[in-house]
């Protein structure tokens, strides 16, 4: 019994002190938001390690969390982050709904969406996906949404915070939907962003062979670079195939494996 | 008696200079064995800039190296600009040196000799004189400048990390009169 109440009472004390680091980032936030953009700058590390802890821990204070969230998208706003902004917003209505909240973010995500000249159909299109009443109860499911969502309005700076909440994914065992494992694999070999849409719109297996190579080129430079030569030889094996079944020439990547083997 | 109020001395001296360090004021803590409270969330290179402090002896290496004081700040894009702009002013020297038609003492006191051409000279001097004033400018602006960046990041850093720590006591912002009501319905299948 005396035990029970040992643990109850540390329990407590530990939820205190999470709900009250939270409360302090979230005023913080509020508080630097009116003045130099260099304390912005400076404290957006921070609020991302907050924000991390956010996402993968079953906080009780959603209220403070969804408001930490809001303000945090704000803070990327006035330093011009149009991108990240729209994140945190994405983070906020996928994470910790909140219709009062949803309210005011909608207007922000518009805004931030006109910045980054995404279509406004689109961006009216995931207003709606991340409502509320189209969100499940489960959180892997929501956050697997989340990453599936915030692809559609990727950057390159972007790119490396959606990569790090996938590994976050991984290393708590959420199973990850396809389109989201196929979006990675793309990311993963820096593959451009201008042609990501269409290789995800399409099955790899039905791509011409100019795609195709496209795809093999970048999977080639990447296992190089990363020093992974089995790797590399293995993609070089299956694409020597497929030009040979095409006739194609394979300069490029005869050159580029000629550094390295 | 003359020898004990040497030997005073000397100790007296000692102890007021604090001969290990040349400060004119002594740095009374050891801070390689002082362990401070650090927020959760510091980074290595805030704490690393928290720890640092200008020095007398900072000046003196900041004369020899070029951009020094830039480097100890974690500025080194203005660190790599000095050092450019020092060398700019070393190759001046160097030149003037090599050339040999005239020691810089003779060019810094404007006594050209007799048989010395006016125009060459006055253009030596020149070089002579530009110079020495880039070297000694980078260093005043290395010293001067880094000295208001550091103290500008270290007030950023305590700002921030003090703030952080004195709102996790203050009372809780969030009530629930600040929400609207709302009202939902929601069907799954």
């Amino acid at each position: 019994m005396k035990k029970g109440i040992v643990l109850g009472f540390l329990l407590a004390m530990a939820l205190t002190v999470f709900s009250q680091n939270l409360q302090s980032e979230y005023r913080y936030l509020t508080l630097v938001k009116t003045q130099q953009k260099k304390l912005i700058h400076n404290n957006l590390r921070n609020a991302e390690i907050v924000a991390d802890s956010l996402l993968f821990s079953n906080t009780l204070d959603k209220k403070t969390a969804s408001l930490f969230l809001m303000e945090l998208g704000n803070n990327y706003s006035v330093v011009k982050k149009a991108e990240f902004a729209l994140f945190s917003f994405l983070r906020q209505r996928f994470c910790f709904p909140n219709d009062t909240i949803s309210l005011f973010v909608e207007k922000q995500m518009r805004f931030n969406a006109l910045l980054l000249n995404i279509d406004k159909q689109m961006i009216e299109f995931i207003i709606q996906k991340s409502a509320a009443y189209n969100l499940s109860d489960n959180k892997e499911v929501n956050l697997n949404k989340l990453i599936y969502w915030a692809s559609k309005i990727e950057t390159k700076d972007l790119s490396p915070l959606l990569l790090h909440h996938l590994d976050l994914m991984n290393a708590k065992g959420y199973s990850l939907i396809d389109d989201v494992l196929k979006w990675e694999d793309l990311t993963r070999i820096a593959f451009p962003i201008k042609h990501k849409a269409f290789f995800l719109a399409h099955d790899f297996d039905s791509l011409d062979f100019a795609h195709q190579k496209r795809y093999y080129k970048y999977q080639t430079c990447y296992f190089l670079k990363n020093k992974a030569w089995n790797r590399a030889k293995d993609t070089l094996f299956t694409f020597r195939n497929l030009a040979e079944a095409k006739k194609s020439n394979l300069c490029f990547l005869k050159f580029r494996s000629a550094m390295h083997f | 008696m003359k020898a004990v109020l040497a030997l005073f001395l000397v100790v007296a001296l000692g102890t007021t200079t604090y001969s290990q360090d040349i400060d004119i004021y002594s740095q009374k803590k050891n801070i390689n064995y002082e362990f401070p409270y650090l927020n959760s969330q510091t980074s290595f290179e805030e704490f690393q800039l928290l720890n640092r402090t200008l020095r007398l002896q900072d000046m003196a290496y900041a004369a020899i190296v070029p951009g020094y004081v830039h480097f100890k700040v974690k500025d080194p894009l203005v660190g790599w600009s000095l050092v450019a702009y020092r060398a700019v002013g070393y190759a001046g020297l160097t030149y003037v040196i090599l050339d040999g038609s005239y020691s810089i003492t003779d060019l810094l006191n404007g006594t050209p000799s007799s048989t010395s051409n006016v125009s060459d000279y006055n253009s030596q001097q020149d070089i002579t004189y530009i110079s020495i004033a880039i070297v000694l400018s980078s260093y005043m602006f290395d010293y001067i400048h880094g000295r208001h960046r550091l103290e500008k990041k270290q007030e950023m850093i305590r700002y921030k990390y003090g703030l952080k720590f004195n709102m996790s006591f203050a009372e809780p912002p969030i009530k629930e009169g600040n929400f609207i009501p709302t009202f939902g319905m929601r069907y799954s299948f």
